[in-house]
């Protein structure tokens, strides 16, 4: 064991160090003002901000949502839930910035119940995205099964817009009930060149599986669990400033996540989310969307919105849009169920920076809730749509 | 009239009895009012027996003018006119076959009037929907195999509803497949678990854990098929509906999509077991190109016919004639007890099938000619009774034939495949059969076995 863990943490110290020295001056700036804030906790309790529903589902409070306690926005039609899927690299509270943000922009909004499902930590969730798939489902089931659920609302961002196409239509499948989704900065191929931050941080996996491995006296695993949560800072800390999502707000919850949860475990599954984005193949991403495609022709209980940001550092907006344009194509009827959008000034993180102009985006959610509640009103603008 | 005389009556038909006892009755030395004295006297002194027809109407038979309420009440006659035991009970059994169809009748009419098949092709396709729904409803109480009336029926069950329930019998291709579906999920879910509980360093451990999932995925697959064999009828058969017909659009397209994701989740296990086996880890991910998924899915279709054709020459092979198992195992029961080189062929359960459905066979023939009043009840508990260790020892062939050389046949096939397809070079292709067939740590994963079974069949019940 000690051998296998010199074999593969020789390798991930390489691309550790690696990471670190690349970060430009920007990055190592996040990751100070993040660790300071790691550091720097609160004197007094925090308020929740989330509410647990099971194991992988929870519910943002009221407050957290920049809402007022007890005042409940005027009820039109009915409560819908909004599932929030993370992306790779985020976090439970990653959302809340950009929520807030949307909630300002369209108050009816705060009417539905927002919920985010917590991406799953078990190892077997990161085989591949089938398995990721099938992993979320099983963590979807139980909101599926409630009698109070309401219609659904799946929004997605990147990896987990992936996830919401699949879980969309089984949901529609299972429950026989209208569902929604609104996918942002969706990766529809495998053949993108992934900035060097996101290999970087997915070949440290392996090294990093194998150190948690190791047994290591009462002091080490202090200093292994030190090192875990400087590590994820700091790569976190990267991303988010490649993604300018490195804002004050957006760093506070990402602290606060760091010193609430167990940075081992955090950790692990952050790599191991970057290291399945680079092992996704395009022929699976094809085959996906083209299933998707052939569902959808023929699929009237739900409705797809994809949307991609113009000044999306991590994915070639357009080549993306493509890969679903052609899908919808071979698929008479497809693109009546379906729209597809661009968003001028977002980067990959839609719908997560508080300071865009988030009107267009509160626009197509809207349009997807009112979809909702009536089922029988066709999706305006079928087809594409920019702006 | 001769012994052979009499043995060449044809008694099995009433035109045959007919012309028989005319022949007969030209023998007898009186006439026809003396012969139905004798009868009524042998009532009298006899009990149980069926009530005579009186001597006119055996005449009005013999003569072919009667069509006979009740020809059981010619029985007495035929005896007194020297019919032996054993051809007493075959005209009985005509007699009683002769009544049973005159009471049928009534109700039969109506329903073969949907088989008089111009009359069919002239109905609206809703009438003859309707036609058709007296046929598959005796189907239904017989047991035999399902045809549906129409392609609607045979995608939702004969109920036309999504949600047709729990019950199976209620069910169609689309609630079977929901239900194949979960239960191959479900192992999947178990099988992902076991594997990523390995770390990603134990390569060794990693490649046992992959070919275990596959031959766990084809002993499940085949236990489905054993175990709820009106989805392998839905699957398999040809006679699906007797109508042909309209399929609604969108449940025709999630059946496809069922099928599909079944067949991928069951696929993602030859995926595993071609990355860590045969691409050991597969760091350039030749796997994921569209060469490889070509290549897996072509494999995946190969193995998974394995146990379709398991189905076909084992589980129905050996049961009605039982000619194709029989067929199909020519050698391996010849050379049964020969010191063999290789694995044994020929076991106990091979025995078990064949002398099952030989003795089934059997007591059948012998319940129906031995009783002609035995009801259809009995006749089909016997066939029944059978399916429970029938089931047993064809699950017990599948391990011998299919399932111990499934995890062989995967690595073969895959290695060649993606050779064929340029993702394997020569010489990689060469060291993987060396390292799979002759090297102890190759040979070792042609057993891999979860042990006990990861899959579970109760749930799907």
């Amino acid at each position: 064991m000690y051998w296998a863990m010199v074999r593969l943490g020789t390798p991930a110290l390489w691309h550790l160090l690696r990471m670190y020295v690349g970060h430009c001056a920007a990055q190592r700036r996040t990751a100070r003002k993040l660790w300071r804030a790691v550091r720097d906790a609160p004197t007094a309790a925090e308020a929740p901000l989330l509410r647990p529903i099971t194991e992988h589902l929870h519910e943002f409070e009221h407050a957290a949502l920049g809402l007022q306690p007890g005042a409940s926005p005027t009820t039109q039609g009915e409560r819908i839930t909004v599932v929030h899927i993370l992306g790779s690299g985020e976090v439970l509270y990653s959302p809340l910035p950009g929520l807030r943000a949307l909630l300002r922009t369209a108050p009816a909004l705060a009417q539905h119940r927002h919920v985010v499902m917590d991406t799953p930590h078990h190892p077997a969730a990161y085989l591949g995205p089938m398995e990721f798939a099938s992993r979320a489902f099983q963590a979807l089931r139980p909101l599926l099964e409630a009698p109070e659920r309401g219609p659904l609302l799946l929004v997605g961002l990147s990896r987990g817009a992936v996830a919401a196409v699949e879980l969309a239509f089984r949901a529609a499948e299972r429950t026989g009930q209208p569902t929604a989704a609104l996918c942002l900065s969706a990766p529809t191929r495998g053949d993108i060149e992934w900035p060097a931050s996101v290999r970087d941080i997915g070949l440290l996996e392996a090294g990093a599986d194998a150190a948690l491995r190791l047994p290591l006296p009462g002091f080490l695993r202090r200093f292994r669990r030190a090192r875990f949560r400087h590590a994820y800072a700091r790569v976190t800390a990267g991303v988010y400033n490649e993604l300018s999502l490195d804002n004050e707000e957006m760093l506070a919850l990402l602290a606060r996540h760091i010193r609430e949860t167990s940075p081992e475990r955090t950790c692990l599954r952050a790599l191991r989310e970057y290291a399945l984005l680079g092992r996704v193949s395009d022929a699976e991403l094809r085959q996906g969307f083209s299933d998707f495609a052939a569902r959808a022709a023929s699929e009237d209980l739900v409705r797809l919105t994809f949307c991609w940001g113009t000044q999306d550092v991590w994915m070639p907006h357009a080549r993306c849009r493509q890969r679903v344009e052609e899908s919808l194509n071979r698929h008479p009827g497809a693109d009546a169920r379906v729209t597809l959008h661009s968003l001028p000034g977002w980067n990959h993180g839609i719908a997560r920076q508080p300071e865009q102009d988030f009107g267009p985006v509160a626009a197509l959610m809207t349009s997807a809730c009112n979809w909702l509640q009536q089922p029988s009103q066709k999706c305006e603008g079928s087809g594409s749509d920019d702006g | 009239m001769t012994d052979d005389e009499h043995a060449a009556e044809d008694l099995d038909s009433l035109e045959g009895i007919r012309v028989a006892f005319a022949r007969r009755f030209e023998g007898y030395d009186r006439g026809y009012h003396a012969l139905g004295e004798q009868v009524m006297k042998r009532y009298y002194e006899a009990d149980g027996q069926a009530k005579p027809a009186s001597a006119m109407t055996f005449r009005n038979f013999l003569q072919g003018k009667t069509s006979l309420r009740d020809p059981t009440g010619l029985l007495l006659y035929f005896e007194c006119l020297g019919a032996d035991a054993p051809q007493m009970q075959r005209i009985r059994g005509t007699l009683q076959q002769a009544l049973d169809r005159r009471i049928a009748a009534p109700a039969k009419q109506p329903a073969l009037a949907a088989f008089r098949e111009s009359d069919l092709e002239q109905m609206p396709y809703s009438r003859a929907l309707a036609e058709c729904e007296a046929a598959t409803h005796f189907e239904a109480h017989t047991s035999t195999p399902i045809a549906a009336v129409a392609p609607l029926h045979y995608l939702l069950g004969p109920g036309c509803k999504r949600d047709a329930g729990p019950d199976r019998n209620n069910w169609g291709l689309l609630q079977h497949m929901d239900a194949v579906q979960r239960f191959l999920e479900d192992l999947e879910l178990k099988l992902q678990d076991a594997f990523a509980a390995a770390a990603p360093s134990n390569a060794a451990e990693r490649r046992w854990l992959a070919a275990a999932a596959v031959r766990e995925a084809g002993d499940a697959y085949a236990a489905y098929l054993l175990r709820f064999p009106a989805y392998a009828e839905l699957m398999l058969s040809r006679r699906r509906h007797i109508l042909h017909g309209p399929m609604p659009e969108k449940e025709r397209q999630v059946a496809i999509g069922s099928v599909k994701r079944s067949f991928r989740t069951l696929y993602r296990v030859f995926e595993r077991f071609a990355q860590e086996v045969v691409l050991d880890g597969d760091r350039k991910q030749k796997a994921r190109t569209p060469d490889g998924e070509i290549a897996m899915e072509i494999v995946g279709e190969r193995l998974m016919s394995a146990v379709q054709g398991f189905y076909m020459t084992t589980v129905l092979g050996s049961t009605g004639t039982g000619g194709l198992f029989a067929a199909m195992q020519q050698s391996r029961r010849e050379f049964a007890d020969e010191p063999l080189k290789g694995p044994a062929g020929w076991s106990g359960d091979h025995q078990a099938l064949v002398d099952t459905n030989d003795s089934v066979q059997r007591r059948a023939r012998q319940m129906v000619e031995g009783n002609a009043r035995v009801r259809y009840g009995e006749v089909k508990r016997l066939f029944e009774t059978q399916d429970d260790s029938f089931f047993q020892h064809c699950y017990a062939v599948w391990h011998q034939d299919f399932g111990q050389v499934l995890v062989r046949q995967t690595g073969t096939l895959l290695a060649g495949e993606l050779h064929n397809r340029g993702q394997l070079s020569d010489r990689e292709v060469v060291a993987f059969y060396k390292f799979f067939l002759t090297s102890k740590d190759g040979l070792r994963l042609h057993s891999a076995r979860h042990q006990p079974s990861l899959f579970d069949l109760s749930t799907s019940d």
